[in-house]
Order: structure tokens, then C-alpha cells, then sequence
């Protein structure tokens, strides 16, 4: 199949690549197709919706950034998932580019978790008191 | 919407197996515990807000990503 998108022009992908989201994420409820592909010489990845075409969102995953970023996944979730070994899960964290960039933050309240086998994904709002806008550029230095 | 008046102690049930029970009022604060099956998720709705409110600002555009492109860059150099 073949997206046109606003960052790589046309853009083929298999549907076995299709990362599912049941109830779309938070606000884009009807957006349940996405296709994740790297952006280049970055550790950000793109999160390209497959139904519409202005709509993407920058990723990444986000332990490197913060040391203490730990959480209980509920089991309904590992089953919603279809999770059945700890190397299946994969977490991305949504990304807000800000000018200047160092101001930049991640959300780790509400990540993404995703079955890297069977690529069904879901946006979660976690108990843990962690930040929506986690300044992640800023640690680094 | 549906207004309906409850005690302490007093509950509603929404169908799909969902109980909202009152547990406590004092001071202006309500206590609510809510039983549901495992695969509803609960949220204080001002917090569902901002997710969706950060979500919304998560939506990038192409110069967003030519610019981190540029970041890494100079980063690596």
C-alpha cells in the first residue's frame, strides 16, 4: 500500500507494518492506523497516520532520558496487547518541539505502549506522577 | 444530561457492569470509589483534558522535523 505524506512524499508499507490503536489516542480518537518509520541519523521516530496524510507525530522511546522512569502496566492492558513476553512491549513517548528546541518536552504521563510482534498499540494515562512535559533536552547537558 | 441526587453510601449503575458508589462527603469533597470491569479505563477528566491538550501540541509539521533533523546534526558533528 502507498500513503502520501507531508515529510517523505509517497511512502510504501506492508500492512503487517500497520501499528494499530483500538480507540485511536487521546483526542484523535478516530485515528486507529499509524505506520512508525525512523527520521533519519535521529533517535526520533515518525508516527504517520495511514488515513490522514497531515496528520504525524514526532516519537521516541524515552528511557534513555529519564533515569527513574518505571510503571506498572495493568495486566488488562498486557492482555488487551496481546503481551506475552516483556521483550514484545515497546514505549514511545510523544514529543512537543518547541523553539528553542532545548525547551523541548516529552510526555511520560500518557506514553505509548505497542506489541512489537503484533503491533497492536495504545496511548495510556499512567497513575504514576510523572510529567506531561518532561524537558528531556535539557538533562542531557 | 442526567441529574440525580445521591447519599453517602448510595450508588449508580451504568450499564457494562460499571458502579459509581458515593463513599464519603465532607468539606465540599466527595469520595467516589468506582467499580468497573478491567478493560474501562477511569480518568480525572482534568487530566484526560491536558493529555488531550498535549497530544494536540504533539501534532507535528515538516519543519518541526527538519529542524530536530538539523539538531541531530549538529549534535553529532
Amino acid at each position: 500500500m502507498i500513503i502520501n505524506t507531508e515529510v517523505y512524499g509517497e511512502v510504501s508499507y506492508k500492512d503487517e507494518d500497520v501499528i494499530r490503536f483500538e480507540e485511536g489516542l487521546f483526542g484523535f480518537e478516530d485515528e486507529k492506523a499509524f505506520i512508525l518509520m525512523d527520521i533519519e541519523e535521529t533517535t526520533y521516530k515518525l508516527l504517520q497516520s495511514t488515513k490522514t496524510e497531515e496528520l504525524y507525530f514526532v516519537v521516541m522511546t524515552p528511557f534513555a532520558f529519564h533515569e527513574s522512569y518505571d510503571f506498572e502496566v495493568p495486566d488488562a492492558i498486557m492482555e488487551q496487547l496481546d503481551i506475552k513476553a516483556l521483550d514484545h512491549l515497546d514505549v514511545l513517548s510523544l514529543v512537543v518541539f518547541k523553539d528553542p528546541i532545548q525547551e523541548s518536552t516529552m510526555n511520560l504521563k500518557a506514553p505509548i505502549l505497542m506489541n512489537n510482534k503484533t503491533k497492536k498499540a495504545k496511548q495510556l494515562i499512567l497513575n504514576e506522577d510523572f510529567p506531561m512535559r518532561f524537558e528531556f533536552l535539557k538533562v542531557e547537558e | 444530561m442526567l441529574i440525580l441526587s445521591r447519599k453517602k453510601e448510595e450508588s449508580l449503575i451504568i450499564e457494562g457492569g460499571i458502579e459509581i458508589k458515593v463513599l464519603d462527603i465532607s468539606n465540599g469533597l466527595v469520595k467516589l470509589g468506582v467499580s468497573a470491569p478491567k478493560s474501562v479505563n477511569v480518568y480525572r477528566k482534568e487530566i484526560y483534558d491536558k493529555i488531550i491538550e498535549e497530544n494536540t501540541a504533539a501534532k507535528a509539521d515538516s519543519s518541526m522535523v527538519f529542524n530536530i533533523k538539523a539538531e541531530s546534526a549538529k549534535k553529532n558533528d
